[in-house]
């Protein structure tokens, strides 16, 4: 799943470590979110956009979704 | 099973027994080493102080599992998926030794070092998932 918390992270000027914290999660955890190699579970994908002030669709990505006709 | 407590208190919790646990470990490992001789000392004091060795360890063993449930949900893939690992290796690793002595190949080897050895296959397990491939 792709998803734009690296880029909410830097608009925050937050660190890894920083957002960790308010997650209370390791910092290994949001490392692995943010490059793929980890999907969170949906309490935590809840946690993460409400933090940001986002909906889970804004800041999470279904590559295999199909392509909307409004965004064709 | 304990309820999630998220990473950092979870890891406050786990460091607040595990360094005593340690303490305690060394304090009767070297105790062991001044009061009892294998040749001499009745089995009752060699018994207890078995006993005594490996409790610390069993308590370490339960308080690596209180913090795999307590802890932050990726942090308790990587821990229970390296624990897994290093479960699957640890048995194959007594069962290829226990064959080889059950044909009387090699003599006897001594079962507590499968400890030690599924601790450093564990670790190892449990750093690779940080340094290669997806997770999930």
């Amino acid at each position: 799943m792709e998803n734009i918390i690296r880029t909410l992270r830097a608009e925050q000027g937050w660190s890894q470590a920083a957002l960790a914290e308010q997650l209370d999660v390791s910092r290994q955890s949001v490392n692995a979110i943010e490059t793929g190699k980890y999907d969170p579970s949906l309490p935590l994908a809840f946690a993460i956009a409400r933090l940001f002030g986002k909906s889970i669709e804004e800041v999470f990505q279904d590559p295999a979704a199909p392509v909307s006709k409004a965004a064709e | 099973m304990a309820h999630q407590l998220g990473f950092n208190a979870a890891k406050k919790r786990y460091q607040r027994l595990y360094w005593p646990a340690v303490a305690a470990y060394v304090a009767i490992c070297l105790g062991g080493a001044v009061i009892v001789n294998k040749d001499t000392s009745p089995v009752w004091l060699t018994a207890t102080f078995s006993v005594l060795t490996a409790a610390p360890l069993v308590f370490m063993m339960w308080l690596m599992l209180r913090h795999s449930e307590e802890t932050d949900e990726y942090t308790r893939l990587r821990q229970l998926k390296a624990f897994a690992r290093s479960a699957c290796i640890t048995l194959s690793a007594i069962w290829v030794v226990g064959s080889f002595q059950l044909w009387d190949v090699v003599p006897g080897v001594n079962v507590f070092w499968f400890g030690p050895f599924f601790l450093l296959v564990y670790g190892l397990n449990y750093c690779a998932d940080n340094l290669f491939g997806k997770t999930v």
